[in-house]
């Protein structure tokens, strides 16, 4: 019997395999801002390929990632390079020598085919799934567990204080923190803002200020602040410095008496995040200017610091952060991913503690400037981490706790709603993703011409695509699947609002994988660039720490592709461990919960294969 | 406590400034604010109808009250090595009868140098057309992106084809083919059809002379200036390697110098931007 | 106000008006240096600025190119044999050299960068 099995397997082998012979490919590709003609390009594994570049218009290059070969043409003098294509996947080639405005992105792909990486990746994005259709079914058939554990190991109970170490304790209370960071990183903020501005429209790649943000701080946002640290940016961010020493009339100290301005309430049915989601997808149409033309980014930060003074000049407190900043929108979403908190230790003292100095303030401390309770808040969302409840609760009875990753994605409260807002935020924050990495990452040079405005027409078509994409197409996606969801479950009484909103909460994990990845994508092949503008940040010249003449490096580009399949997959396995809980939240009866469950894990398991698609093939 | 009102003036001025350092931001958004202002040079060519015989030594005159346009030359700087001087700048003109087309370069040069070889070097010049339809600008410096059609007047060749004689055996060395560094090329015993080299170029190295050379040519060197004129029919025999005019089309030219003194050929030459002809109706 | 608010206040000003005065105070003092400050642009984005450069004849000159473009750009002035073969987007190149002789002399750049690329010439005049 063996044998007849092991000869069967012989045979389908020998049928299955590729019969390739290496060739040899010789193909020309000629490069004009800001794309490669062909864009695309196939060879099979083991082909020994010679790529010769001719420019049509100035000085390009191509660096292959993978083979990290690379060559340079002006017009009329090409450049050759030839490799043996021994590395199978998608490896994208890239101009190596700035050429213009969106040079970082002149991009095209070659694949090498058969492409085992995204293949690998795909299967297992299967496997994951049907994986954990096993355990589900085997979860059913034992006795409920006391503790919820996340894949079984993690209990979702669990959390470390951080400040039960006395010196982090100190720190929190002082009134010097988290100003003292503020301070500092207000010096470092204006010295890329006179970056940005003295930098007005040469290349974004060689400035301070827009490699500083778009490279340093976007990606250890996504990296490490997010989903480590929940909303830890705000805890250090120097925008709302201006607008808090006005309204407290000073910098440091605590002043009795009203906050100055005039302390409007913000109006209630904007105390979501609908204003944030349109400005946020708003900001977003000016990408292709702010992320290669320093004085487009001055004039977002400006605005925003402009704003959020204005606009604290009329409403409470912290209003514009926590209703309005473009950087707080993803941050109080993806937050209730992250793996830190801040809560009170004891409710039962703060049920006897009145006046809650927490939110009305003391001589010690500010009343909460987020307009949280934090003697009873039970998400991350709204709560930027200023730590003054640590200063004015006089029984320390706030605990800044590490716990597991995604808890608050299953917490629901009367005053801490779900929401369309939040579901919507999730599908801006995954269409954004999309559309940039089509646009920014692809070969297609039309799609960058629309980006950066070459004509209006093509720039207000970005826009409309843009917008469709994040506000109607994936909401309308999800909605068949939630509409299938419920459908399966074979419940009446949920109704399908409830079941998309839930389960948009499955779209965090997503999206916090998918961006990750997306800064993999960015940090890799760019992240030299970040020496250079460390020596030479104003492009006078200078030599700071030696590292002006540093050249473009981009590094690891050839696991590059690896890394970001291992991140969907690991998120991947988030989105499912929280999706099934967030089933069983919604449809009361267990068997409806796990009917209702299946198309959803339809939905994130092809989602997850799309974005592999994506990324990888 | 602050006013509603305080706080909208507050705003306004806040807002007025913000907008007021952008804008100064945007005007030196490129370093300090320049103007700029380009004009291609236009050459007109209009139709006036005679004829003129290159075999007569009064040819030059039949150039007066021709409009004429002072065309800047350029070091060429692409390919080493460079050219000790540049020539400053040529005047040209240029006109059609409908069925020929005529133009005149003049430009001042010291010496004349009419002998190649060995180390010496012939003063030369050239008209260039690039061919086909989106040639890139590029075609200028270095290759010839699309195909170019280049008309190449040399003194020696000028002096040969109009004395009558032939060149002889000899082996021109040290002869780089223009826009290429190190090529050399040995040309032997080529029975001169002409005084002008009728030279198709597709790429960088591809200067192929045609073995039929349409376009005439006759240069004279009076007092320190050269006067160099060149004729072809209008129409093209073969559109793919010949430069054709119709009358009211516009044509991207360019033209190149060789002063032989300072040791110009090949690649070390003086260079023009692109010019645009105006045939006339 | 007590010292520490006065402390915060201070740092608060160092952070913003200081770090912009000290940084332009800094560059104003380290391009005194130069003799001549070039900024390279594409003609149809400004051309050279100055277009127009004289020094004094006999005297080191030292010339600060920074290349404000989006292309990479090149220099060279050949009466004296001075030339930066590229000089990229974003970056700086400081060149030195001694003019000998008295006139005026055409530098330009020597690295295709736009279609009016013939245009990019300036004049240094030595006198």
């Amino acid at each position: 019997m063996m044998i007849r099995v092991l000869a069967l397997a012989l045979l389908v082998g020998l049928l299955i395999a590729p019969f390739v012979v290496a060739e040899e490919r010789y193909i020309e590709v000629s490069g004009k801002t800001f794309s490669y003609t062909p864009g695309v390009i196939k060879v099979n594994e083991g082909d020994v390929v010679t790529i010769r570049l001719t420019s049509e218009d100035v000085h390009h290059g191509l660096f292959l990632d993978g083979y990290e070969v690379q060559t340079k043409a002006h017009p009329g003098q090409d450049g050759v390079i030839t490799f043996v294509a021994d590395k199978p996947g998608r490896f994208t080639f890239r101009c190596s020598v700035t050429c213009g405005e969106f040079h970082p992105y002149m991009v095209g792909h070659l694949y090498v085919e058969p492409n085992s990486p995204f293949n690998g990746y795909a299967a297992l994005a299967v496997l994951v799934a049907l994986g954990s259709l096993i355990v589900m079914a085997r979860e059913g058939n034992g006795d409920k567990p006391a503790k919820d554990k996340l894949f079984g190991l993690i209990d979702l109970d669990w959390r470390f204080d951080l400040t039960s170490f006395k010196p982090i304790r100190t720190l929190f209370k002082s009134r010097w923190f988290p100003l003292g960071a503020i301070l500092v990183n207000l010096l470092f903020f204006f010295a890329l803002l006179l970056s940005m501005f003295v930098g007005g429209y040469s290349a974004g790649n060689y400035n301070v200020g827009v490699m500083f943000v778009w490279i340093l701080w976007w990606v250890m946002l996504m990296f490490i602040l997010v989903p480590f640290f929940a909303r830890t940016w705000c805890m250090v961010c120097p925008f709302p410095l201006f607008s808090d020493w006005y309204h407290r009339g000073a910098v440091i100290e605590v002043k009795p008496g009203k906050q100055s301005g005039l302390n409007k309430p913000w109006p209630k049915s904007l105390k979501n995040m609908w204003v944030m989601n349109f400005l946020f997808l708003g900001t977003t149409f000016f990408s292709g200017f702010m992320t290669v033309k320093p004085l487009a980014s001055f004039i977002l930060l400006g605005a925003v610091i402009l704003a959020s003074f204005i606009v604290g000049l009329v409403y409470k407190k912290r209003s514009f952060c926590l209703y309005m900043c473009p950087v707080s929108g993803f941050q109080a979403l993806y937050s209730q991913f992250a793996m830190s908190e801040i809560r009170c230790k004891d409710p039962e003292i703060c049920k006897g503690h009145t006046p809650k100095t927490c939110f009305v303030g003391s001589e010690e401390g500010h009343g909460c400037p987020w307009l949280l309770t934090p003697f009873d808040f039970k998400k991350n969302t709204y709560c930027g981490m200023c730590l003054e409840c640590f200063k004015t609760c006089p029984h320390d009875n706030m605990a800044f706790n590490l716990r597991p990753p995604g808890v608050d994605l299953l917490v629901e409260t009367k005053r801490e709603k779900r929401g369309l807002d939040e579901a919507w935020k999730g599908f801006i924050m995954l269409g954004i993703a999309v559309v940039f990495f089509i646009i920014y990452q692809g070969p297609y040079g039309e799609l960058k011409d629309m980006m950066r405005a070459t004509t209006y027409s093509g720039f207000l078509t970005f826009i409309a695509i843009h917008s469709t994409v994040s506000l109607i197409a994936l909401p309308a996606v999800f909605g068949v699947f939630a509409y299938l969801s419920k459908l399966a479950s074979g419940n009446r009484e949920v109704s399908l609002k409830r079941v998309f909103v839930n389960f948009s909460y499955t779209l965090v994990p997503m999206g916090l994988g998918v961006w990750i990845a997306f800064s993999l994508g960015i940090l890799l092949p760019n992240g030299s660039y970040l020496l250079h503008v460390i020596s030479d940040p104003f492009a006078w010249g200078w030599n700071l720490l030696g590292t002006a003449n540093f050249p473009w490096t981009p590094v690891f580009t050839d696991v590059m592709g690896y890394l970001q399949g291992a991140v969907l997959i690991v998120f991947q396995l988030f989105c499912i461990a929280f999706g099934y809980r967030l089933s069983k939240q919604t449809y009361p009866e267990s068997s409806e919960a796990r009917r209702g469950w299946l198309p959803m894990l339809c939905f994130l398991t092809l989602a997850t294969l799309g974005f592999l698609k994506l990324f990888l093939g | 406590m602050m006013k509603k009102n305080t706080v909208i003036v507050l705003s306004i001025v806040l807002i007025a400034l913000f907008l007021g350092l952008v804008r100064y931001g945007m005007q030196h958004a490129w370093g300090i604010p320049a103007d700029y202002e380009y004009e291609r040079v236009v050459l007109k060519a209009p139709f006036i109808d005679k004829d003129i015989d290159f075999r007569g030594a009064t040819s030059l005159d039949e150039w007066e009250g021709i409009d004429s346009k002072e065309i800047k030359l350029f070091y060429q700087l692409m390919v080493l090595p460079w050219p000790k001087d540049s020539v400053p700048s040529v005047t040209v003109k240029a006109f059609h009868n409908k069925k020929d087309i005529y133009f005149y370069l003049s430009y001042k040069d010291d010496t004349l140098d009419e002998i190649h070889g060995g180390n010496t070097f012939s003063d030369a010049n050239a008209i260039m057309f690039p061919l086909g339809e989106d040639v890139p600008n590029s075609t200028l410096m270095m290759g010839f992106m699309g195909s170019s059609n280049i008309w190449q007047w040399k003194a020696n060749q000028d002096r040969e084809f109009w004395s009558g004689k032939g060149p002889g055996a000899r082996v021109y060395a040290d002869y780089y083919y223009p826009f290429e560094e190190n090529e050399t090329l040995t040309v032997m015993g080529l029975e001169h059809v002409s005084a002008v080299n009728d030279i198709i170029a597709t790429g960088i190295a591809t200067l192929t002379r045609k073995n039929v050379s349409l376009v005439e040519g006759r240069g004279f060197w009076i007092d320190g200036t050269w006067h160099v004129m060149f004729r072809r029919s209008l129409t093209a025999s073969d559109p793919e390697v010949d430069a054709a005019f119709t009358p009211g089309e516009t044509y991207s030219i360019a033209f190149a110098v060789w002063d032989g003194a300072s040791g110009d050929r090949g690649g070390r030459k003086s260079i023009s931007d692109f010019v645009s002809l105006e045939a006339g109706t | 106000m007590e010292i520490r608010e006065m402390i915060a206040v201070i740092i608060v000003l160092i952070s913003t008006v200081g770090v912009v005065a000290a940084i332009l105070g800094a560059e104003s003092y380290r391009s005194s240096a130069y003799t001549v400050d070039l900024i390279a642009r594409a003609p149809e984005r400004g051309n050279w600025q100055p277009r127009h450069v004289t020094v004094p004849v006999g005297e080191k000159v030292t010339m600060r190119i920074r290349n404000v473009d989006t292309v990479s750009h090149g220099f060279a002035l050949p009466a004296f044999d001075v030339a930066v073969p590229e000089i990229k987007a974003g970056h700086v190149k400081v060149i030195e050299f001694t003019p000998d002789r008295k006139g005026t002399f055409p530098f330009m750049c020597t690295v295709w960068c736009s279609n009016h690329h013939m245009d990019m010439t300036g004049e240094l005049t030595v006198e």
